[in-house]
């Protein structure tokens, strides 16, 4: 019988490697923004949406890996479930980071000048937020008791991001752009939007998991 | 000594059914693997035996006397009636099935001590209710103190772990140490086999369907008992395994399945949940006097027709 410790080792190892996978992911994501808002659709865009694709089938790779660890290895039955519902939840993020690329190079999506400066902040908050229960996943391993004051923040960048969201759609159908590029970018404007909202629901999961190891 | 052969089965069953009242949500939750659980059973219930299990085979002893055949009469029919009513689905405990065949016999050579019998009796309705108290009292600090150590969830996890394994293994040491007397109590009268002798060969035939016949059990009632989180199966452990030690101490022969119902209903009610059904609490109750009067009612009849 392996020691009791030693498969713990195990699938920390490689939670810790799809975690650091999703940072890669998120990293490629806003650099490769950053080149959309300034240089549009160009090659270089385009590589950044290839790496970020790349990045995102890897991390999808490591989080099966971790899952199968996860059935086969030695943990309490809760503890498996609360952890694969939890990487689960926070495999949304890098998944919508990679449709936001892959949508505005396939639709050939410009956003407009007057959008640029909003879109940019929405980005910037949705980044932020993901930073955060990024942190906040750092207490599954350590200081545990600070697990339930990581939410606040990343609820209240989510608040933001509504917020923003809100303003960019009522600025889209204001405009005089034409209806179907005011849909396409209503939708990734949402899409952006989204990712608040899923490292919102993954910090509430991070709660409710420390929660339920109080007896 | 044919005879034993009998006990041997018995102990054999018994080995079989109760591994997974202290090994079940282990296995069944594919925490721990079932040749490990096994081993650490076996182990456990053989140093339970060896070390405890005399006291119940001189309660057993006192309760009335037997001979060889009679002996061989008392383990026949107490497992006859075990696997019966196991096989019609029906409730059934082995300590209580060969306390009904000891005072069957008893009755027939015109001897019982009712002193014991009581003893006995007072015993059987204070396990399920020892246990529910135990686990009533250790929920509480038990928690306190979990919460108090602040662990990540790889820490809570792991604790956990290495208690069910601890809780487990002291679960199997006490019903070696309880349960043994079942298996070869009745053969230790009149000197037919040392308390000693009684105690290894009873406990290597349990060991024996553990190792053997086990694991089907254990999935089942493990399944069962998943149902509770990682911490109140601990509770639950522990209380069982406290209440079977103490009257393994007592000297008398309890159900170790009575022990967990009533240590799940003691979580409950701390809980403040509903853990046990009343149909559960009912069959113990049913099984406390249809037990004794099935497996009494063989062993007569057998003594009658054969004219022991």
């Amino acid at each position: 019988m392996a020691p009791v410790w030693k498969h713990e080792k195990d699938i920390k190892a490689q939670i810790r490697a799809y975690f650091d996978a999703v940072d890669e992911v998120m990293g490629a994501f806003e650099k490769a923004i950053a080149t959309y808002l300034q240089e549009g659709l160009s090659e270089d865009f385009a590589a950044g949406d290839r790496a970020t694709h790349r990045l995102e089938s890897h991390a999808d790779d490591l989080r099966i890996a971790v899952e199968k660890t996860l059935y086969r290895k030695a943990l309490l039955p809760e503890s498996r479930d609360d952890l694969l519902d939890l990487l689960e939840a926070f495999d949304d993020i890098p998944n919508l980071a990679e449709t936001i690329l892959f949508h505005l190079l396939t639709q050939q999506l410009l956003m407009p000048p007057p959008l640029l400066p909003h879109f940019r902040s929405l980005v910037e908050v949705n980044m932020d937020a993901y930073r955060l229960v990024r942190q906040a996943t750092e207490h599954l391993f350590a200081q545990p008791e600070s697990m339930e004051r990581a939410v606040a923040p990343v609820d209240r960048a989510e608040s933001e991001s509504d917020a923003l969201e809100r303003a960019l759609v009522i600025e889209i159908f204001r405009s005089d752009f034409p209806k179907a590029d005011m849909i396409l970018l209503r939708d990734i404007v949402m899409k952006t939007s989204d990712i608040s909202d899923a490292a919102l629901l993954v910090a509430r999961r991070l709660d409710i998991l420390s929660l339920k190891r109080r007896t | 000594m044919w005879q034993l052969s009998s006990s041997a089965f018995l102990g054999w069953a018994l080995g079989a059914n109760d591994a997974s009242n202290v090994f079940g949500t282990a296995v069944a939750s594919r925490m721990l693997r079932f040749s490990t659980a096994a081993i650490l059973c076996s182990l456990f219930v053989i140093i339970g035996a060896v070390r405890e299990g005399g006291a119940g085979m001189h309660t057993y002893a006192a309760l009335s006397p037997t001979t060889l055949t009679t002996a061989f009469i008392v383990s026949l029919c107490a497992a006859l009636t075990v696997t019966l009513m196991t096989w019609r689905r029906l409730p059934v405990s082995t300590s209580q099935a060969v306390v009904g065949a000891l005072v069957a016999v008893g009755l027939h050579a015109g001897h019982v001590d009712l002193s014991t019998l009581s003893k006995v009796v007072v015993c059987w309705i204070g396990t399920p209710v020892g246990a529910l108290l135990i686990a009533m009292t250790l929920y509480i600090p038990l928690g306190r103190l979990l919460n108090s150590l602040n662990l990540t969830l790889f820490g809570h996890d792991r604790l956990l772990r290495i208690g069910l394994i601890i809780a487990g293994s002291y679960g199997a040491y006490a019903l070696g140490a309880n349960n043994v007397a079942n298996v070869t109590g009745a053969f230790v009268g009149d000197g037919m086999l040392s308390v000693e002798a009684a105690c290894w060969f009873g406990a290597i035939s349990i060991a024996l369907g553990v190792i053997t016949f086990s694991r089907g059990v254990m999935l089942t009632v493990g399944r069962g008992l998943v149902k509770l989180d990682a911490f109140s199966a601990l509770v639950v452990l522990i209380a069982e395994g406290l209440t079977v030690h103490l009257y393994a101490i007592i000297g008398v022969p309890v159900s170790t399945s009575q022990a967990v119902v009533g240590a799940v209903l003691g979580v409950g009610v701390i809980r403040g949940v509903r853990t046990v059904n009343k149909t559960t609490l009912l069959n113990i109750v049913a099984a406390w006097l249809s037990t004794p009067i099935a497996a009494g009612a063989l062993t007569l009849l057998i003594l009658t027709v054969f004219q022991l």
